[in-house]
């Protein structure tokens, strides 16, 4: 089976933007992680075998780092990507 | 974690250090070995493609890389899979660029019989102008302020590096500013082209693009230059051929070109030409150092350095033109994030045609709150704007646009 990769939006409370940053960093799931300026603080993008993996990551981990407020995950389900 | 941006500065970097490597080795060879410009270049060329065809064939050795089987060469290019046999498209373009660097090389000799060479490495640099206008017009996009500020840096600061005291007539500043670099920047188009067109689903990997087009080059030049290869040189050919040192020289010597050339067609897959080929130009900086490190080791080759305090003033200027320019260029990007909502009627397509937009680099379809993630990668932000008005809004569909410029990003490669 295909692995399954998503996007993951997080909130983040103010001041504590470098510590969620370092917990996020070390999670193997993790392919990207990108601090943008907008509605969001922090742009995830992982990628799982299965679902149950996601469920796992959000909820057991990224949820308890501290200074996540809010995160909104968006599985992708087609993409187009410039190979490189 | 890298940036993908990292890669290609690496890739483009290293292209241009491993220039810098072989072009000594010429310049030593050129003088110690093979003095005859034209017995050099037939040696080199047809030593250089056994060794290139060696090469290729140990790097398709297959070995396990990530608990998958796959041949060596996948850490020089992730696409390798093993020597193949171009076709369709892909062959047209492989022979164009095989000929017109075989034009390139044999006018290099030519000129080189009856000029001063050393004006013609400043004026080489001209062709990384010529591909700016056609990342201008392939793009169809106006460059941005900071790109045309730093390769007319880049370039006019390897200019002034090169500058030597060199007699100049009109007939070397056409050949070198039309026939090769007009060659050059042809070349660099098709293998960028190669880079984006695919055939049977699969892409063209810079290894054997590097081998093919190094295969039509050699025999096109060796048709190119028979008319001037003489009894006394085929004999000397046959001489040098086979002799072992000649034969190791041009393996090393062509080793470097290898993996120079493959760095840098990996680079155009990444990026503009214009950009690729400024980077690139860094070899015209560690020039400089390798060529005192020539003259400690074969002093008897190398003539010692005695530029007046003049020219060595320009040199320093040139060189900082150079590295200030490659800064810049690596520094001012711009990524954003960019979210689409769609109304359900028009949600067909709408993936293909943001993707056809330039300067996207992801668009992916997604469940959640939104329906697209776009991922954009441009020179300033006032271009994310441009994209986002001018392009993204004309697809019918798109009912909210939400752009989320990225401030700082880690990535694995």
């Amino acid at each position: 089976m295909g692995k399954i990769d998503a996007y993951i939006f997080i909130e983040v409370e103010i001041g504590k933007s470098e510590h969620v940053l370092n917990e996020l960093r070390k999670l193997a799931i993790v392919k990207s992680v990108a601090f943008v300026t907008g509605i969001f603080d922090v742009i995830v993008r992982v990628s799982v075998n299965n679902l149950e993996e996601l469920y796992e990551a959000t909820v057991k981990y990224i949820h308890k780092i501290d200074g996540v407020k809010r995160t909104r995950t968006h599985i992708i389900e087609k993409e187009l990507k410039q190979e490189g | 974690m890298v940036s993908k941006k990292f890669e290609f500065y690496f890739l483009a970097l290293f292209s241009g250090v491993f220039v810098s490597f072989y072009v000594l080795m010429d310049a030593y060879g050129l003088k110690a070995l093979v003095p005859d410009p034209y017995v050099y270049s037939f040696l080199c060329e047809w030593i250089g493609l056994v060794t290139c065809l060696l090469y290729l064939l140990v790097l398709s050795i297959p070995t396990t890389i990530k608990g998958k089987k796959r041949p060596i060469g996948y850490y020089l290019d992730p696409y390798f899979q093993g020597l193949k046999i171009p076709r369709g498209k892909s062959l047209q373009y492989i022979l164009g660029a095989g000929l017109v660097a075989s034009v390139s090389t044999i006018t290099y000799f030519i000129a080189v019989s009856f000029s001063d060479p050393s004006m013609m490495l400043p004026l080489m640099r001209f062709s990384t102008i010529y591909l700016l206008i056609i990342d201008f017009i392939r793009e169809k996009d106006v460059p941005s302020a900071i790109e045309i500020e730093s390769i007319l840096s880049v370039t006019l600061g390897a200019f002034l590096v090169t500058l030597s005291k060199g007699k100049i007539d009109p007939y070397t500043i056409i050949i070198t500013l039309v026939i090769m670099n007009g060659c050059f920047t042809v070349y660099t188009t098709f293998m960028k082209k190669l880079q984006e067109i695919s055939e049977n689903g699969k892409k063209n990997d810079s290894l054997n693009l590097r081998f093919w087009s190094l295969f039509f080059l050699t025999l096109s030049l060796s048709i190119m230059l028979t008319p001037f290869l003489d009894k006394t040189r085929i004999e000397m050919i046959q001489k040098l051929f086979f002799s072992p040192m000649i034969f190791i020289f041009f393996t090393v010597n062509m080793g470097f070109a290898f993996l120079s050339y493959v760095m840098y067609i990996r680079a155009l897959g990444k990026g503009k030409m214009s950009i690729v080929n400024a980077v690139v130009s860094i070899n015209i900086v560690l020039g400089i150092p390798l060529t005192f490190l020539g003259v400690k080791l074969a002093p008897n080759v190398f003539e010692s350095i005695s530029y007046d305090a003049f020219l060595w003033i320009i040199k320093i200027v040139g060189t900082i033109f150079v590295i200030v320019g490659i800064l810049a260029l690596s520094i001012s990007e711009v990524k954003a994030y960019i979210l689409l909502r769609v109304s359900s009627k028009h949600a067909v397509d709408i993936l293909d045609k943001i993707y056809k937009i330039r300067g996207v680099e992801s668009v992916a379809a997604v469940a959640g709150d939104y329906d697209y993630v776009v991922k954009l990668r441009i020179r300033t932000l006032g271009k994310t704007y441009n994209i986002i008005v001018r392009e993204i809004e004309k697809i019918k569909g798109i009912i909210q646009i939400m752009s989320l410029p990225i401030i700082k990003e880690w990535e694995i490669l």
